[in-house]
């Protein structure tokens, strides 16, 4: 076929444009993603004690989460689009991780230098950074399939975005049923589960959102 | 001299680019021009030694430009946007591109008599028009059966088959081209 009958073909009937907007969608998607990781969470291993909700680190936690869903859903919707600048999305993310990492470290100083390694490794430290990405596979299926329709063109790193965000919303559920109460916790094997969700999205971002 | 050629291929662009936005054809049709001409130097460059594939390359990014026309955000230049497109597809294609290679090689290099025979006189017989379109997908070939052969509009095949016009243009256009080489491959 010749391009100028190819584009004669597909100017003819065009008419106006509908844009694609992807807010809404993502949207209902993290809201599901949400719901469903918490009633899996919740429903396993029991809700936290009440105590806890008076604490610092289950706030500290969903704090963390939602800042994270919230600039990972920033990024997301950045490289959903052809032609979008990315890198003040993922700056956002950087400074959230970085902030993290510092209230952990400070929570760390605080602690006697005999006792650090425990308070640093919890009960749950091997079930929780693999616990988050298992959480996270229906939100990032659910994520990628979205992305999908819109025009991704660095499949990687959209990819790797929709696992952070998918990581972010399974980190805050799981956090519901998690009793562990130390900020170095979190900081360290929180931020583990949802990187590993993020290399999980990274990894598959090439070959399931190719359009 | 030369640097002013981008900036007046942006303007231009833009200005057609806005007037198809809203539905006026004529315009969409030159801006699709337009960007066949630039992407086609673009690839070109890129391509060197496989220039014979920057026509393909420049088609498939025509498909994906029209195809996704709803994720362009006015707010930025249009250029950005279509050259985000057309490194994706290029990127797409270095990939298809190694693996296709590598899985051509040992044929080339062993089997000649499997060439020899695809050449015979039987072989051409065969490639009658509804052989060749059974081997296409079933959305392709309808396609093509009931705009190219049964002459219908695409408007028309659009509604008998509940599939967009837009999709319809696109099996159509994939479908010719995979014939196209199917015909060359048993030459």
């Amino acid at each position: 076929m010749k391009t100028s009958a190819l584009i004669a073909d597909l100017a003819s009937g065009a008419g106006p444009v509908k844009r694609l907007f992807i807010g809404r969608d993502l949207g209902i998607v993290v809201f599901a993603g949400v719901i469903l990781c918490s009633a899996i969470s919740l429903g396993i291993r029991g809700p936290v004690p009440g105590a806890m909700w008076v604490g610092a680190a289950l706030w500290t936690k969903l704090t963390y989460a939602t800042a994270l869903a919230a600039g990972s859903a920033w990024l997301l919707r950045t490289l959903a689009f052809p032609g979008k600048r990315a890198v003040p999305a993922y700056g956002v993310v950087v400074l959230i991780a970085v902030c993290m990492a510092a209230v952990g470290l400070l929570s760390v100083l605080n602690v006697p230098f005999g006792k650090r390694l425990p308070y640093l490794l919890g009960n749950t430290a091997l079930i929780c950074p693999w616990a988050i990405p298992v959480l996270s596979l229906p939100a990032l299926i659910g994520l990628l399939r979205l992305t999908k329709r819109f025009a991704p063109t660095d499949l990687r790193w959209a990819g790797f975005a929709c696992g952070l965000l998918a990581g972010s919303i399974a980190a805050a559920g799981y956090a519901l049923s998690c009793q562990e109460a130390a900020i170095g916790f979190v900081a360290i094997w929180y931020s583990l589960g949802i990187v590993l969700s993020a290399g999980l999205g990274a990894v598959a971002g090439p070959g399931l959102l190719r359009w | 001299m030369v640097m002013d050629q981008p900036d007046r291929f942006a303007t231009e662009l833009s200005a057609l680019w806005g007037l198809a936005q809203t539905g006026d054809e004529a315009a969409y049709a030159k801006a699709l021009h337009l960007i066949a001409s630039r992407l086609r130097g673009y690839f070109t460059r890129r391509l060197s030694s496989l220039s014979g594939e920057t026509e393909d390359l420049v088609q498939e990014t025509l498909i994906a430009v029209h195809t996704k026309r709803g994720t362009y955000d006015p707010a930025l230049p249009v250029e950005n946007w279509v050259f985000a497109i057309a490194s994706y597809k290029l990127v797409d294609f270095w990939r298809r591109h190694g693996r296709r290679e590598a899985l051509h090689q040992p044929l080339d290099l062993t089997d000649e008599d499997l060439l020899i025979a695809e050449t015979n006189e039987d072989a051409f017989a065969e490639q009658d028009v509804n052989v060749l379109l059974n081997t296409l997908p079933t959305q392709q070939r309808r396609a093509i059966e009931l705009t190219r052969i049964q002459g219908l509009s695409m408007a028309e095949a659009s509604n008998q088959t509940g599939i967009s016009v837009s999709a319809l243009k696109v099996h159509v256009h994939r479908g010719l081209k995979r014939l196209a080489s199917l015909v060359r491959l048993s030459k």
